[in-house]
């Protein structure tokens, strides 16, 4: 009568050990497929839209034109600064449509080094068509990086 | 024998519920991950037809800026030529089009619903864009982009020769202009601040649910007396709309 016992209770050891592996198994397998919010995937793409959004807001206040033509590029400087949380580091560059770049000065917050070295650079394209009377195209390119 | 047939039984079972709980998983994550990247592709054009809607709309203010200056019709069918140029420039590879129709830019009045015994006079440009994206695959997303400024004037003599101008303008979707300074308002040509001791105040009024920021504008003293008036108005966008009204 024992025997039976300890080899009914060895075998549910076994089944326990088992069943406990392939949940391991199961949970390594799945976690090759699983993208967390937080991974290098999703990182830019957050960023390119929080730049984006920016250059919208800035331009329906009328104010990114103005500071564009106006040449403010300290108060762009300043409100990309104030837009943006502190650990995202930019840099911001104004072409016309030759593409020669009119910022005689750098819109820059952070490093200049990190935006050639780190390999999750958000880049936004932003176009606004003119100021005032003037209809006179700028190209604004718009690049993020998380510090 | 009945005791070896149960430890197999549980085994199996155990086995079976692992994998189906796997193969579950595998299907929550890749539909997940599946309706993620759906979704980031539509913001990503989404935040692309923001920017050419919001520069569309700007290209119509700046053209009709233009125009109440040089009253060249043909300026904002320029603009939108060389605009459509302009978007493949700025987004190379996204196979952006941008196409126009019923165009129209100039001057006019028309009567003023609310206020039935005025008129408005305005400038104003619109035309109807559509925009495809070939890399997305977006077609004929058509809307309507228009600049506008209004202005209903009102004048009449008070105090034997004080001329009193009651201005209201409004932009589009009869938005009152707000912030108009002195140096905004031309009466007869003549920069107001050039006008001796002219003077500026502003009231608010309701008419059904329109609200209306009223500019009441003074010119003490103005003889001889004027039987009409002509009152040019340019808001922050550099837009210009000319009024002319009978003194009553």
């Amino acid at each position: 009568m024992g025997k039976p016992r300890n080899a009914k209770g060895q075998m549910h050891v076994i089944e326990t050990i088992l069943a406990s592996l392939v949940i391991v198994f199961a949970l390594a397998f799945v976690n090759i497929f699983a993208v967390t919010p937080y991974s290098a995937r999703y990182e830019t793409g957050d960023l390119e839209k929080r730049g984006h959004n920016i250059l919208h807001d800035l331009d329906e206040k009328r104010l990114l034109t103005r500071f564009v033509y106006e040449q403010e590029w300290e108060n762009l400087t300043a409100a990309l600064t104030v837009s943006l949380p502190t650990d995202v580091y930019f840099n911001l560059t104004v072409f016309d449509l030759e593409g020669n770049v009119v910022n005689n000065m750098e819109i820059r917050y952070g490093p200049s080094e990190v935006f050639s070295t780190s390999n999750m650079t958000a880049s936004i394209q932003y176009i606004v068509p003119g100021y005032q009377t003037n209809f006179d195209p700028r190209i604004l390119r718009l690049e993020l990086v998380r510090g | 024998m009945r005791i070896l047939k149960q430890r197999n039984g549980q085994f199996i079972m155990i086995a079976v519920l692992m994998i189906a709980i796997m193969m579950v998983s595998i299907a929550a994550i890749m539909y997940s991950a599946g309706t993620y990247y759906r979704h980031e592709k539509w913001e990503e054009y989404l935040t692309i037809v923001d920017n050419l809607k919001i520069g569309s709309s700007h290209l119509f203010e700046i053209s009709l800026a233009d125009f109440t200056r040089t009253f060249d019709e043909d300026i904002l069918v320029t603009n939108l030529n060389k605009w459509q140029t302009n978007l493949m420039a700025a987004y190379p590879g996204l196979g952006i089009a941008l196409t126009y129709s019923n165009a129209t830019i100039g001057n006019g009045s028309r009567s003023v619903t609310s206020l039935t015994s005025n008129t408005i006079h305005f400038s104003d440009a619109s035309a109807k864009l559509n925009i495809d994206i070939a890399s997305v695959g977006l077609e004929g997303y058509a809307f309507v982009s228009s600049a506008f400024l209004g202005v209903i004037l009102n004048a009449t003599y008070v105090n034997g020769n004080d001329l009193l101008l009651y201005v209201a303008v409004e932009k589009e979707n009869s938005e009152p202009v707000t912030g108009l300074k002195k140096a905004d308002f031309f009466v007869n040509g003549t920069s107001l601040p050039n006008h001796p001791s002219s003077q500026l105040t502003h009231f608010y009024q309701t008419e059904g649910n329109v609200l209306r920021i009223i500019y009441q504008l003074t010119i003490p003293d103005l003889t001889p007396q004027l039987s009409s008036v002509s009152v040019a108005v340019v808001d922050n966008r550099d837009i210009k709309v000319t009024a002319n009204s009978d003194v009553t």
